[in-house]
């Protein structure tokens, strides 16, 4: 008889586990979005320290502006999922020259949850930028997901 | 909605509370059995060794100070006493236990995307030793009208062993409390007919579909339960797993919703509990050993 509450929260734990409708509920982000974040770079790439632009301004060419004049240290955005390539223009700061980033990649769909369905996961092949504030690009990690990953570092001098 | 599932789950879990508190309950309350030594040890299928200790504690108990008169102490010669087992050897009847798995049905209430048909047979090995073996079928449909449709089906087996944990109180006892180890396989074909992706800042709406791909996983899953006789040879039984994927064998970007017998495709292990009604036909005898107690 004294085992009776270990089996009773035994058999509550394995019901509530072994009922659970994967289908209603989505429990993760269904957005794949590529991380930029912003290193100043001194010393020749001795010292790497991240940094904020005050008033960073990102848009897909000829699309509407995602960040508007916004103090960033780090970016997210999607893909075009139509297509294997898209370019971006990013301005860091008013005073600054604007740079523009084009990104060559692969396209699939990935079955994120029965509860969320579909997302498009890319994998990167090639990033392309102006070097106008930018001064170096380096891609971290070429597989765009629902992770959050900080994908590609932009270095600056100044 | 919520509130609503809340409370049939709830119902759900007192009614399995309810129905382990009576199998438990009704455990500790010893059948009457015919005295042993009455009876021949080939009529009754058992061999005591140690008859003489039986027949000393009988003869103790009808000259116990409760029974002082002569009728008191023939009242309790005509009662049938449980048959205690200090140390002796005996055999108990054995076979093969066949029962189907009513939880799965239940499932289909909670998760109505999926039906499933779960069969159970075990055999008696050894004196604790059982060999289970599990088989069963499963259908996943699955349509929600705007991002994916999924359809699927497939079948499995588990095999394994279960170790009986109860100390029984009589000869004719065949409730167990049992902890096991199955291995576990599925083979299951499943599609996902259409599916869209949404993507607002590039309005796109992208469109397709996942051809009919045919998967076998392994897993393994570790058991523990409880069986009793509710009747002769009739069964019931409930039982919890957790069940460890060591390959499923499906592509990680469109894992199946469901694996037949192991439970969701993008876990890599979870829990499950089932609750079974099974019934024995007997076909042989094992011969069971009781060690002394050693309190006596």
């Amino acid at each position: 008889m004294k085992y009776i509450p270990g089996i009773i929260a035994l058999l509550l734990m394995a019901v509530f586990a072994a009922c659970e409708d994967e289908t209603k509920t989505c429990d993760q982000s269904l957005l794949a979005d590529i991380g930029i974040n912003f290193k100043k770079d001194s010393l020749n790439g001795y010292i790497d320290k991240d940094t904020i632009w005050p008033k960073v301004t990102l848009c897909a060419l000829d699309k509407d502006t995602i960040i508007s004049q916004q103090a960033r240290s780090s970016v997210y955005f999607a893909l075009d999922p139509l297509t294997d390539t898209c370019r971006y223009y990013l301005k860091l700061d008013s005073a600054a020259v604007a740079d523009t980033l084009t990104f060559r990649y692969t396209r699939k769909p990935h079955f994120v949850s029965p509860g969320c369905g579909f997302a498009t996961f890319s994998t990167l092949d090639t990033v392309l930028c102006t070097f106008h504030t930018i001064d170096a690009l380096k891609i971290n990690n070429r597989e765009v997901t629902s992770d959050n990953t900080q994908n590609i570092t932009l270095y600056f001098i100044y | 909605m919520i509130i609503l599932r809340t409370l049939l789950y709830t119902l759900f879990i007192s009614l399995f509370a309810v129905a382990a508190q009576a199998q438990v309950k009704k455990d500790t309350i010893p059948a009457p059995v015919k005295d042993s030594t009455q009876k021949s040890p080939s009529n009754a299928g058992l061999k005591i060794r140690q008859a003489t200790t039986f027949k000393a504690q009988a003869a103790k108990d009808t000259t116990s100070p409760k029974a002082k008169s002569a009728k008191d102490s023939a009242a309790l010669k005509a009662k049938p006493a449980p048959a205690k087992i200090v140390d002796s050897t005996y055999l108990s009847n054995a076979g093969i236990r066949i029962g189907l798995d009513i939880s799965r049905f239940a499932l289909l209430y909670f998760q109505p995307y999926r039906t499933d048909v779960t069969v159970q047979a075990d055999v008696r090995l050894g004196q604790k030793i059982y060999g289970a073996i599990e088989t069963g079928w499963n259908r996943t449909s699955h349509n929600t009208d705007t991002t994916y449709s999924y359809k699927g089906s497939g079948i499995y087996s588990t095999i394994g062993i279960d170790y009986d944990f109860m100390k029984k109180k009589e000869t004719t006892e065949q409730n167990m409390l049992y902890g096991g180890i199955r291995y576990g396989i599925a083979r299951n074909t499943y599609e996902i007919p259409f599916y869209t992706i949404k993507n607002d800042y590039w309005d796109a709406n992208t469109k397709g579909s996942y051809p009919k791909t045919t998967i076998t996983s392994h897993w393994i899953e570790l058991v523990f339960g409880l069986r009793v006789e509710a009747a002769k040879n009739l069964f019931l039984g409930w039982g919890v797993r957790e069940k460890i994927m060591l390959s499923s064998g499906a592509d990680d970007s469109h894992p199946p919703i469901v694996i037949p017998g192991y439970g969701s495709g993008t876990k890599r292990s979870q829990f499950d509990m089932t609750y079974t009604v099974s019934y024995m036909i007997p076909l042989y005898k094992v011969k069971v050993h009781v060690p002394p107690d050693k309190k006596k």
